[in-house]
């Protein structure tokens, strides 16, 4: 009872710090929505404030400026399919498509609102189930993580279902192209070309503009604008007060986001997954149960939905094992443990009982930060989508401007700017010529995550395949994976056996 | 006037993956088992759809459905020749940057990429939209976030009055 009472006063107490919200949230849409920028290094850049304020101060400005950059991630995904980070690339399947055919603002609502409910349901599944949720990790190891990017990859599969062999063509060579650089085990170069800069494998930043904006860049400049023509009155003729009406219809879709939020949860506890595995698995989750898989790709608001929560449950996910363990759950929770060490804040299981007003607090001030993003963040959607009525002339130089700036950001190599169009070049051939890009980008997030812990793996059984069947949550989740790939083969089979029965 | 569809432009991803994945495997070949593993399962995978997809692109060749050519690959001369002008110009971008500084280059990216895509007439178009984007840029990412562009003495003039 004390403990329950205790949250719900530090609900009041992360209210009262809004001043520190606003600017935080304000702050984290901005960078969330640059390529290249992340909530991690902005923490970095922002260490002299950060270290120099009160430890609270610095907690609530953190963790709402990482939480309201998970939500600015989807914004350029959806309008001119640049996803900010890897976490977002699943919002371009129907998020662009939706912005393409005047649904641009509808696409943002749902964007928001499967963000913030996955927030605020995945900071409440924390905060509820903290103790439990802290030993999650301890059960994730290797052969079960290998099975969890297995359901992400699969994903390649259900892209590739329109032309099979070009879509898993384009996976493999994104398997081929993620496995550059040193392996996981010997720290022996593979395929690097004799160049230094591709020893810690191929940046994910510059790939990810490179295949997604200056692709989409290339094709922008046949087609004049993102929006289709025949869509243009629908966009002029949108009203803020549709953005109430966007809401109150996105919310139909609760069941899915909290599934998927819970989704992001799980995923963001285990040390080194994150976002980009949660989005594909939830996306990839969310079509094979959907009544309607077909339409997945070709703009249904689901597809944003899914992988939006999935990112934001990721939030309150990986801070369970840097507050409860004092394990960071990723590189922005490494980063916001290095500010409370400085602060002398010292993690694990004692802070709940010594400092709960922290421990907690963290949570709760994610808490406030998504509801404070509802006035923020809802009125802007209708201006925002008519970013898809700005012509080409316009559009396309700042977009490769501040992508190829993007691009430079994370390691600070200008060879990162020219890796970022040669990845431009190969994403508009593929587009050009019926190979999907985000297969091709599926294959470098995930590749090299499947490859690390199935090394590790296989290090520990000393070469047994075996081992991937050796433990009972793993094949619990082998269960899964085949109910998976299996249900749609079902499905289809089904449908084609009732549509034969009414002819 | 052949109207099939040509048939190259689909060749050249496929290629250069069976050319990637020959080059990967000959980086590895004498690493240790587990360091080679995954690229000796993708190339082959690789090597196996390849085939798939050569027996597909030669029914298509044999059936007349596709010709042996880059018919359709290519859109109109004027947007073609704007696609390649942007790619010069982003390309001139990153080498003429460590030259240039940051601000200029940004500038004469973006006021010249205006006005390859719109035209000349859109000549103050393209000098407020530059002007625009390199203040904005410079002040992101040169004041604001201070990332180590490289820079010369007009950034840094610039620079000292805000820092």
């Amino acid at each position: 009872m004390d403990q329950f009472s205790t949250i719900v006063g530090l609900f009041g107490y992360s209210l009262s710090y809004w001043w520190v919200m606003i600017p935080a949230v304000l702050l984290g849409n901005l960078v969330g929505a640059i390529p290249g920028f992340s909530a991690a290094n902005t923490i970095i850049i922002l260490l002299p404030l950060t270290l120099s304020v009160d430890v609270e101060v610095a907690l609530i400005f953190m963790m709402a400026l990482y939480s309201a950059s998970q939500l600015g991630n989807g914004i350029p995904a959806i309008l001119v399919n640049i996803p900010g980070t890897g976490g977002a690339a699943a919002t371009t399947l129907d998020g662009y498509p939706m912005a393409q055919k005047g649904e641009g603002q509808r696409a943002l609502v749902y964007c928001f609102v499967a963000s913030i409910f996955g927030g605020l349901i995945g900071t409440m599944f924390v905060l509820a189930l903290l103790p439990v949720l802290s030993q999650v990790g301890n059960y994730l190891h290797s052969v079960e993580m290998v099975v969890i990017i297995l359901f992400g990859l699969t994903l390649i599969a259900v892209i590739a279902a329109a032309d099979m062999i070009k879509g898993l063509l384009a996976g493999m060579l994104g398997l081929l192209i993620g496995a550059i650089g040193t392996d996981f085990i010997y720290s022996e170069p593979r395929a690097t070309f004799g160049l230094l800069e591709l020893y810690d494998g191929i940046p994910l930043v510059p790939a990810l503009i490179g295949l997604f904006a200056i692709s989409e860049v290339f094709v922008l400049i046949e087609r004049g604008r993102v929006l289709k023509d025949e869509y243009m009155d629908v966009v002029v003729s949108s009203k803020l007060s549709d953005v109430w009406v966007l809401v109150k219809e996105s919310l139909g879709s609760w069941f899915l986001m909290t599934w998927t939020a819970l989704i992001g949860v799980i995923i963001g506890i285990i040390p080194g997954a994150g976002a980009s595995i949660a989005s594909f698995v939830a996306y990839q989750q969310a079509r094979t149960f959907s009544k309607t898989p077909e339409l997945f790709g070709t703009g249904v608001p689901e597809g944003v939905a899914a992988p939006e929560s999935a990112n934001n449950g990721v939030t309150s996910g990986t801070l369970v094992p840097l507050m409860a363990i004092g394990v960071p759950g990723g590189s922005t929770a490494a980063i916001m443990m290095v500010v409370l060490q400085y602060h002398g804040v010292t993690l694990g299981p004692r802070l709940f009982i010594d400092n709960p007003e922290l421990a907690y607090g963290i949570f709760t001030a994610a808490f406030i930060t998504y509801l404070l993003m509802i006035p923020l963040m809802f009125p802007m959607a209708m201006y925002m989508s008519r970013v898809t009525t700005v012509p080409a002339f316009f559009l396309v130089p700042m977009i490769l401007a501040f992508t190829l700036l993007g691009a430079f950001v994370p390691r600070g190599y200008m060879f990162d700017m020219g890796l970022a169009i040669a990845f431009g070049v190969l994403g508009y051939l593929a587009r050009k010529t019926g190979y999907h890009v985000t297969a091709i980008l599926i294959g470098i997030i995930l590749g090299p995550l499947m490859e690390q812990y199935l090394m590790r793996a296989l290090r520990i059984s000393r070469g047994d395949v075996g081992i991937l069947f050796s433990s009972n949550l793993g094949n619990i989740l082998w269960v899964f994976l085949i109910i998976t790939l299996l249900l749609p083969v079902y499905k289809s089979w089904q449908a084609r056996k009732n549509q034969g029965e009414a002819a | 006037m052949d109207k099939r569809p040509g048939l190259l432009p689909e060749l050249i991803i496929p290629i250069g993956t069976i050319a990637f994945a020959i080059y990967y495997l000959s980086t590895v070949w004498d690493l240790p088992f587990q360091a080679k593993v995954v690229g000796i399962y993708v190339a082959s995978a690789i090597g196996i759809l390849s085939f798939l997809l050569a027996i597909r692109f030669g029914r298509e060749i044999l059936t007349g459905a596709k010709s042996l050519g880059f018919a359709g690959f290519f859109s109109d001369p004027v947007s073609e020749g704007r696609r390649w002008g942007v790619l010069a110009l982003s390309i001139g971008f990153i080498l003429l940057m460590p030259v240039l500084g940051f601000v200029v280059t940004i500038f004469a990216f973006v006021f010249s990429t205006v006005i390859v895509i719109g035209g000349v007439q859109r000549l103050k178009a393209a000098f407020f939209t530059a002007l625009g984007m390199s203040t904005v840029a410079f002040l992101v990412f040169l004041v604001l976030v201070q990332v180590r562009f490289p820079t010369n003495i007009i950034d840094q003039t610039l620079k000292g009055l805000f820092i």
